[in-house]
């Protein structure tokens, strides 16, 4: 039962990247197909909210990464002292 | 009898009776709770206008005002109410209960106050009432947590109490209208509102007593207070330019804390600060697309955030902890509150055809049409952001993720049938946004659903979730480790206590040293004094100081005496 759901979490993992790579390759043949929203000028440009989201995403996580340095204390650190 | 049920503010019906409910026996109680929120609601259907004025030593008070902003906020409290009546339905002890019941009861009567006065009585009011929400999870933890909660409540309270005195002083009146931010009173009333909606710096209480609540207490608390500064911060400062850049930095300053944080419930609390920004950029804004969208997403917010709130509640209810790094592989276990908890996350993505897309496109193009590309671009992050942590992390790391070795069974029926309600919600908002923008202030012709902005919506949430993709396979998504992480709460739970108690110790030092120099001082008078009475240079000595004293008064009435006869 529980190799089960660590097999299955696996094979579900690859199953939604391969899903997931697909939609986006779709969203992107999309923009040539009809025209897509933009309420500012800069969203315009080609493929902006696609670029702009991956991008954002991982400055995000990478800033994640340097707060953790700066604020991550350990998990007593309320109660101890 | 009519009169008596739709005069009376929509909300004290339930602040009255919530504690003599407590004395009604479980299951029944859960019946008495809706009906007395029903009845509340029924005092909505009355219509816009002032429908109870008082005075009170000269001041007038208006306790029951209805237009068409208290509207959709009262409709959605009385909803969020009834949704939270039945997520409890399993828990017998009234407490939480009650005080949830009294404080959404206080929550939507101060949205119904019409002057500052009875807004302040019910804004303490909602402050006393869902501490207990926080005392109820039993814990040493807990305890402090409410007092600092309390602590800020109510300070939050005493701000709005000294600017509308100050406001009274200035203009006259009471009423609660539209303010400019040029005078101390509007300020005050301001940061009142400001701590409530948890701006940036001020924001410590929220991430550090929501998750600290129990089951229930965290879904309750989630859906009143905040909304009800946005609210205020919509009634009394539409179009107030600062608002625009506090809001700003309340939708990106959050997102970072979320992806780090491993309390899942303190994940959704930095999220809900995150989604409290769009609202105050809107309000910042304040055109009337703009106004419409800040209560389009606080309505949305309330039963998207209250859904990821139970779900995450029904986990800890079963499986006995919510860090992130200890759970993982429930979906097999907790399949509906799985399917939930998603509904929940693509809402606040704001997926098309779900609630968040159709409240949060209008506050992206009221941003577009008012030409502010800089707030666009952060609150486009912002999303991306949401998406990220609430959308993805929540989901992923408590169903997904990796197998966290748990055996439990699915959330009781009445959290079931509690998210199946607000996960309806989400999707009948998503679905039909026209019947839900019919509630809101302004009527506006507007249409999320057109093919180039849906496919613009969609490559953003796409992306981000490719993005969240990318880094996992290659590991570079911080994994979920057992912390705490610092927020503005440490000021005062860590800064303020280091350098306060070494100052306080110093100020005392010298205080005390102070003293003892008197000490000493009035000690040698009084052996001089002594050593003048017991051997005077001449005449009789004096027995004691308390004669020498009297001998003193005397001296004195005699000299007024001499002075006063001239």
């Amino acid at each position: 039962m529980k190799d089960d759901i660590s097999t299955n979490l696996k094979i579900m993992g690859a199953k939604s990247k391969l899903v997931l790579i697909i939609l986006s390759l779709i969203l992107l043949i999309l923009e040539f197909v009809f025209h897509r929203h933009a309420e500012v000028e800069l969203e315009t440009i080609v493929f902006f909210p696609a670029f702009y989201a991956f991008v954002v995403c991982i400055a995000i996580v990478l800033g994640g990464i340097v707060l953790r340095k700066l604020i991550m204390r350990k998990e007593d650190y309320y109660n101890n002292g | 009898m009519a009169n008596l049920f739709t005069n009376i503010p929509p909300g004290l019906i339930m602040v009255l009776l919530a504690m003599p409910i407590a004395f009604v026996p479980h299951h029944y109680r859960q019946f008495c709770l809706l009906s007395v929120i029903a009845i509340s609601a029924f005092s909505m259907t009355v219509g816009s206008g002032v429908h109870w004025e008082i005075e009170v030593f000269g001041f007038n008070l208006i306790l029951n005002r209805a237009d068409h902003l208290t509207l959709p906020f009262s409709i959605v409290f009385h909803i969020a109410a009834a949704i939270n009546v039945i997520y409890g339905w399993h828990e017998p002890k009234s407490l939480e209960h009650c005080s949830g019941l009294a404080y959404a009861g206080a929550a939507i009567a101060a949205v119904h106050a019409g002057d500052l006065f009875s807004l302040f009585i019910w804004w303490e009011l909602t402050a006393v009432t869902s501490v207990f929400l926080i005392l109820a999870s039993g814990s040493i933890q807990s305890k402090h947590s409410a007092m600092r909660y309390l602590i800020i409540q109510v300070l939050s309270g005493m701000f709005l109490l000294s600017g509308a005195a100050l406001l009274f002083q200035d203009n006259g009146s009471l009423a609660f209208e539209r303010m400019s931010l040029d005078s101390a009173g509007a300020w005050l009333v301001f940061i009142a509102f400001g701590i409530k909606a948890a701006f940036p710096l001020l924001n410590g209480w929220l991430q550090d007593s929501y998750p600290e609540s129990t089951v229930i207490g965290t879904v309750v608390l989630s859906a009143f207070t905040t909304k009800l500064a946005i609210y205020a911060l919509a009634r009394g400062f539409p179009g107030t330019d600062i608002l625009i850049v506090i809001g700003c930095i309340m939708t990106m300053f959050p997102v970072f804390f979320a992806v780090i944080e491993n309390d899942m419930r303190r994940v959704l609390s930095f999220s809900l600060n995150n989604q409290l920004g769009f609202m105050v950029v809107a309000i910042g804004v304040g055109t009337e697309l703009a106004i419409n969208g800040a209560v389009a997403h606080a309505f949305a917010h309330i039963i998207y955030k209250g859904l990821l709130f139970m779900s995450m509640g029904a986990v800890l209810y079963r499986v006995g902890t919510i860090k992130a790094s200890e759970l993982g592989g429930l979906y097999k276990m907790m399949p509906f509150t799985c399917i939930f908890c998603i509904i929940g996350a693509m809402s606040i993505s704001a997926f098309p055809l779900f609630s968040g897309f159709a409240a949060k496109s209008l506050i992206m193009s009221s941003l577009g049409y008012e030409g502010l590309t800089f707030a666009y671009l952060i609150l486009l992050a912002a999303s991306a952001g949401v998406l990220h942590h609430s959308g993805i992390k929540i989901p992923y790391f408590a169903f997904f993720g990796h197998d966290g070795r748990h055996q439990v069974k699915e959330a009781p029926l009445g959290m079931l049938v509690a998210m199946g309600m607000a996960g309806a919600l989400c999707i009948l908002i998503g679905v039909l946004p026209s019947l839900f923008y019919s509630i809101l202030p302004y009527n506006i012709d507007y249409n999320p659903y057109d093919a180039g902005h849906v496919l613009a919506q969609s490559q953003l949430l796409i992306f981000s979730i490719l993005a969240f993709a990318f880094l996992m396979t290659f590991k570079i998504y911080p994994p979920e480790l057992k912390s705490t992480v610092l927020n503005s709460d440490w000021f005062y739970r860590r800064l303020a206590p280091a350098i306060g108690l070494p100052l306080l110790r110093g100020i005392m030092l010298v205080w005390g040293s102070f003293l003892c120099q008197m000490r000493g001082f009035i000690n040698a008078i009084w052996d001089t004094l002594d050593r003048i009475m017991h051997s005077p240079l001449t005449g009789p000595t004096v027995s004691g100081r308390a004669v020498l004293i009297q001998a003193g008064l005397l001296a004195l009435l005699l000299l007024i005496g001499y002075v006063a006869t001239g």
